[in-house]
C-alpha cells in the first residue's frame, strides 16, 4: 500500500503485543527516527480526516476485524466483507466517537459486534447450511493436547460449538485482548457477566476439543 | 476468609497470566482451586498462542482504496453516497448501470451507489431495484441467478424490517419486488429439481418470511393490502410444494379481510370445517400443522378472513397443561441490550426471531407478548402501545353471535372492531359468554387490540373498565376517552390517574358502582401484565413473568384468588420480587391445570 505522505504513523501497539498500558501508542517515523504518540492523538487527527491518521487506524483495525470475523462466520468472503463494511462505517462515524472510558478500539468492535448479529438474523432467515467441516477431523490429538497452541483451523470449528456469547468472549478476552470491562461495553453486558461467560467458554471449549477430558 | 466465587479466581488468574506471572505461580495461590484452574487456564494459553488470522492483503488493499475515496468525499463535506455492500460482485453490473444512465443522460453515477442503501418509502429506492434487475440480466447460470434472487427476496424483508422497526407503513413496492423476485426464483428452481441446496434454502426462506409477514396485517399501508395478500398467499402456496400433500393454492381473495390468530378449544369437525370457540374454520392440506389436532384439544389458528370464510394457514396445539399460550406485559423500558429487556424490574429475554416494531430504548413504552419456557420468560412479539389516554381495559359480556360475517362485537353494550388476536381459550365467543376486551380509540371507532373469552359466569349489565380519567364533563367522568357516570358523592381522583371502575351497563350507558385508583398521577410507574398464576404459594404468585407478591394491606385484589386462572397484575419492582399494587383475577375458575406446589408434594 503506498503512501505520499512524509512520515507514517504507525500504532506502536500490536496484535501480539498485549500487555496492559495506561493507553495506545503511535509512533512517528520521520527520516530515522521514531516518535509515539498516543492513539487518542491519532484518532484526534482521524476524525479531521486526515489521511494518514485514517491509514493508521485502517491498519491497525482492518486486520483485527477481519479476525474476529472469520472466528465468528468460518468464511473468507463474508469476513472480508464485514470488516470493509465496519472500517467504512468506523471513518463515517468517528466524528462521535467521544471518549468516555470506552477505549477506541472497543468501539470498533461495538460496531463490529452489531453488524455481525444483523448479518446472523440474514444468514438464519436465509436457511444457509453450513457446511464447515465436523469437529471429528479436528479433535486434539494426544500429542497436540501438550503444544502450546491451537491450530486456527481447530480453534475455528471448537468454536462454532458454543454459544454466540460464550464465541463472543474467547474472541474478544483471548485473541483480541480486550480487559472485561470493554468486552462488557462491547457486548452490552455486566463485568460480572462476562466473568460467568468466561469460566462457562472456557469449559465448553475444553470439553468440544478433548471429549469430555475436563 | 472472604468468600470468592471460582470464576472469580479464574478471571483473576487469567489476568495476572497475561500479564506475565506464570501458571504455576497462579496454582501455588491458589491450591484448593488447582485441579480445576489448571485445564482451564492452560487451554486460554493456547487459544491465545493461536497463530493469528491474517486477511488476504489485495482484499485489505482494495476495501482501502473505497474507505480512502469516502474519507476524501468526507472531507469535501459531501453527504453519504458509498455503499456498504462491498462484495466484488456488485461492481460488474454497478458498471453496466452506470453505463445505461450516462447514455439517457442520468446526471451522476454516483446516483447508482446512493441508492443501495434506499429503503422503499425513498426517493432513489426504484433505482435501487433496477440495479438488482441488471445483476440477474447479465448473470447467465440459472442455479446462480436463483440464489440472487434468494437474496434479492431477502434483502426486501431486510427493509420490510426496517420500516417497522422505525414505525413506518409497509408500502406496495416493496412487497411487489418481494413477490416478483420470490416468483422468478421458484420458476427457475421448478426446471431444476436437482438443485436441492436451493430448494432447500428457498423453502427455509420461505417459512421465515411467512412468519414474519403473517404478523405485519396492521402496519401495512391500506393501499398496499392487495398486494400483501398475494405475497403472503403465494409464499404459502410456496410453502405447500414442499409437503407430501396434494398441492392446493391459497387464494390472495381467502386472505382479503385480514390475518388474525384465534386461540380456542375445538369443538368439531365437519368436512373439514372446524368450530373453534364458536368460529366456523376451515381447515384442509393448505393449512400447515394441522396434524394431531382434534375435537377437545386447544389450538391456535393463523387465519385469513376472506368471502369463502376463515381459512387457516397454520394450525398448532396448545398445551393447557401448562400456561396458556399468550401472556403480556406493558411497561416502560428500564434497561435494554442486544437480547434483553427489564420492565418493572423483571428481565426478559427475547427470541432471537422477533421482529420488534418499534425501535427498543430505555424509556419506550412497550407491549410485549411473553412465554414462559423451560430457560425462562422469553418474548416473541414487542410492538409500541400507544398512550394510555387512547387505551382502556373492559370485561362484560357478549351480546349477540360475533362469528358472523359482520366481525363487529358487542361487549358490555360497547362495540368494536376486533383487530388480529382472539383469545377464546376459556370458553366459545357466544351470546352471553364474558370477554375481555384490550381497546384503542381509532377514527371514532374502539378497535379492540385482544380479545379474550373467560371462564367466569357474571350477570348481563355488569362491567369492568380500567383506563385513564381525564377530566370531567357535566354529569360524567372522561376516563380513556369515554364517558361514565358517577354516583352522588363520588370524589372523583386526579386527572391522569389510572382508574379500575365496577360499572353497570344499560344499553350502552354506564354509571359507576365503585372505583379503585390504580396510581396517581405522581406515583411511581407501574408495568401491567395480564397472564396467568400458574401457582400461588402463600403470598407468592408464580406467573409467566415469574414471582410477583400479591400481599395484602399492599396490593388491593379485584375478584377471587383462583389458581390457574388468569389476571391482570399492575407492578413495580419490589425487594427481590415484584411487587402487585393492584390485581383484577378474570376467571371464576381455572383455564389450565393448577401446577402442584412445594406445600402439596411433601
Amino acid at each position: 500500500m503506498t503512501n505520499a505522505a512524509a512520515w507514517t504513523i504507525r500504532l506502536a501497539e500490536s496484535v501480539e503485543d498485549r500487555k496492559t498500558r495506561p493507553a495506545a501508542a503511535g509512533s512517528i517515523e520521520r527520516g530515522d527516527q521514531t516518535v509515539v504518540i498516543a492513539e487518542w492523538e491519532i484518532v484526534r487527527r482521524a476524525q479531521g480526516f486526515e489521511e494518514d491518521a485514517l491509514q493508521s487506524l485502517y491498519e491497525t483495525y482492518y486486520p483485527k476485524i477481519y479476525s474476529y470475523a472469520f472466528l465468528q462466520m468460518g468464511d473468507v468472503q463474508a469476513a472480508e466483507d464485514l470488516a470493509s463494511d465496519v472500517m467504512l462505517k468506523m471513518i463515517e462515524s468517528i466524528k462521535s466517537y467521544q471518549f468516555k472510558g470506552l477505549p477506541f478500539g472497543a468501539w470498533v468492535f461495538r460496531i463490529a459486534r452489531n453488524r455481525l448479529i444483523d448479518l446472523h438474523r440474514r444468514r438464519k432467515r436465509r436457511g444457509e447450511v453450513d457446511l464447515s467441516e465436523t469437529l471429528a477431523s479436528t479433535l486434539a490429538s494426544p500429542q497436540s493436547m501438550a503444544e502450546r497452541a491451537l491450530e486456527r483451523g481447530q480453534l475455528q470449528v471448537a468454536l462454532k460449538h458454543l454459544t454466540d456469547e460464550q464465541r463472543q468472549v474467547v474472541v474478544l478476552k483471548f485473541i483480541q485482548g480486550f480487559d472485561n470491562r470493554s468486552i462488557g461495553r462491547i457486548m452490552g453486558r455486566s463485568e460480572g457477566a462476562i466473568k460467568s461467560l468466561q469460566h462457562r467458554a472456557l469449559h465448553a471449549l475444553r470439553r468440544v476439543l478433548y471429549q469430555g477430558d475436563v | 476468609m472472604r468468600f470468592r466465587s471460582f470464576r472469580s479466581i479464574l478471571d483473576e488468574c487469567v489476568t495476572a497470566i497475561q500479564h506475565g506471572e506464570t501458571l504455576d505461580a497462579c496454582l501455588a495461590r491458589y491450591p484448593r482451586h488447582a485441579a480445576r484452574l489448571k485445564p482451564l487456564l492452560g487451554l486460554a494459553q493456547k487459544v491465545r498462542n493461536t497463530p493469528p488470522i491474517s486477511p488476504r492483503p489485495w482484499a485489505q488493499a482494495t476495501a482501502w482504496n473505497t474507505v480512502r475515496l469516502r474519507a476524501a468525499d468526507l472531507r469535501a463535506g459531501k453527504r453519504r453516497a458509498a455503499s456498504i455492500h462491498m462484495s466484488i460482485g456488485w461492481l460488474k453490473p454497478l458498471a453496466v448501470v452506470f453505463a445505461f444512465l450516462l447514455a439517457v443522460g442520468a446526471t451522476s453515477g454516483v446516483t447508482a451507489f446512493a441508492a443501495q442503501d434506499a429503503l422503499p418509502n425513498e426517493t432513489l429506492y426504484p433505482v435501487k431495484l433496477f440495479t438488482e434487475d441488471v445483476r440477474v440480466w447479465v448473470t447467465y447460470d440459472d442455479s446462480s441467478k436463483a440464489d440472487i434472487l434468494l437474496d434479492q427476496s431477502d434483502e426486501r424483508m431486510d427493509e420490510i424490517e426496517t420500516l417497522v422497526s422505525h414505525g413506518d407503513r409497509i408500502p406496495e413496492n416493496v412487497l411487489a419486488a418481494l413477490q416478483d423476485r420470490n416468483e422468478d426464483a421458484l420458476a427457475i428452481l421448478e426446471d431444476h429439481p436437482e438443485e436441492t441446496v436451493l430448494w432447500a434454502r428457498a423453502l427455509k426462506q420461505s417459512e421465515s418470511q411467512e412468519s414474519v409477514l403473517i404478523d405485519l396485517w396492521d402496519v401495512v399501508q391500506p393501499e398496499a393490502r392487495v398486494e400483501y395478500t398475494e405475497v403472503v398467499a403465494d409464499i404459502h402456496n410456496a410453502r405447500l410444494r414442499g409437503t407430501d400433500a396434494a398441492v392446493a393454492r391459497i387464494e390472495a381473495a381467502d386472505l382479503a379481510g385480514g390475518i388474525r390468530t384465534i386461540t380456542g378449544t375445538v369443538e368439531a369437525a365437519d368436512g373439514g370445517v372446524w368450530t373453534v370457540g364458536g368460529y366456523p374454520i376451515n381447515v384442509d392440506e393448505r393449512t400447515i400443522g394441522a396434524l394431531g389436532i382434534a375435537p377437545g384439544s386447544t389450538a391456535s389458528f393463523t387465519v385469513g378472513n376472506g368471502s369463502r370464510g376463515r381459512y387457516a394457514l397454520f394450525a398448532s396445539l396448545i398445551n393447557t397443561a401448562a400456561a396458556p399460550t399468550d401472556a403480556f406485559v406493558v411497561g416502560k423500558i428500564e434497561e435494554v441490550t442486544k437480547d434483553r429487556v427489564r420492565i418493572g424490574g423483571q428481565w426478559i429475554d427475547l427470541d432471537s426471531d422477533i421482529l420488534p416494531k418499534v425501535p427498543l430504548r430505555k424509556g419506550q413504552t412497550v407491549q410485549i407478548t411473553v412465554n414462559k419456557t423451560n430457560a425462562g420468560t422469553i418474548a416473541s412479539q414487542v410492538s409500541a402501545f400507544a398512550s394510555s389516554s387512547l387505551t382502556f381495559t373492559y370485561e362484560g359480556n357478549i351480546e349477540g353471535d360475533p362469528a358472523d360475517s359482520s366481525e363487529f362485537w358487542t361487549i358490555g353494550g360497547l362495540t368494536f372492531t376486533p383487530s388480529t388476536r382472539l383469545d377464546l381459550t376459556g370458553g366459545a365467543a357466544v351470546d352471553g359468554a364474558r370477554a375481555l376486551v384490550e381497546a384503542t380509540w381509532s377514527g371514532g371507532q374502539l378497535t379492540a387490540q385482544s380479545i379474550t373469552v373467560l371462564n367466569s359466569t357474571v350477570p348481563d349489565g355488569q362491567a369492568y373498565l380500567v383506563g385513564t380519567f381525564e377530566g370531567t364533563r357535566p354529569g360524567f367522568w372522561v376516563v380513556s376517552g369515554h364517558e361514565v357516570a358517577p354516583r352522588n358523592n363520588m370524589e372523583e381522583p386526579e386527572p391522569g390517574s389510572i382508574v379500575a371502575l365496577d360499572v353497570t351497563e344499560d344499553d350502552g350507558a354506564l354509571t359507576i358502582k365503585q372505583f379503585d385508583v390504580i396510581r396517581g398521577p405522581d406515583d411511581e410507574p407501574l408495568s401491567r401484565f395480564t397472564g396467568t398464576a400458574i401457582s400461588i404459594e402463600g403470598t407468592i404468585w408464580n406467573m409467566e413473568i415469574g414471582e410477583v407478591r400479591v400481599a395484602s394491606g399492599a396490593t388491593e385484589v379485584s375478584g377471587r384468588q383462583v389458581v390457574g386462572a388468569r389476571a391482570i397484575v399492575w407492578y413495580g419492582p419490589g425487594d427481590g420480587v415484584s411487587q402487585a399494587t393492584y390485581v383484577h383475577v378474570l376467571d371464576q375458575d381455572p383455564v389450565v391445570q393448577p401446577q402442584a406446589t412445594s406445600a402439596d408434594q411433601q
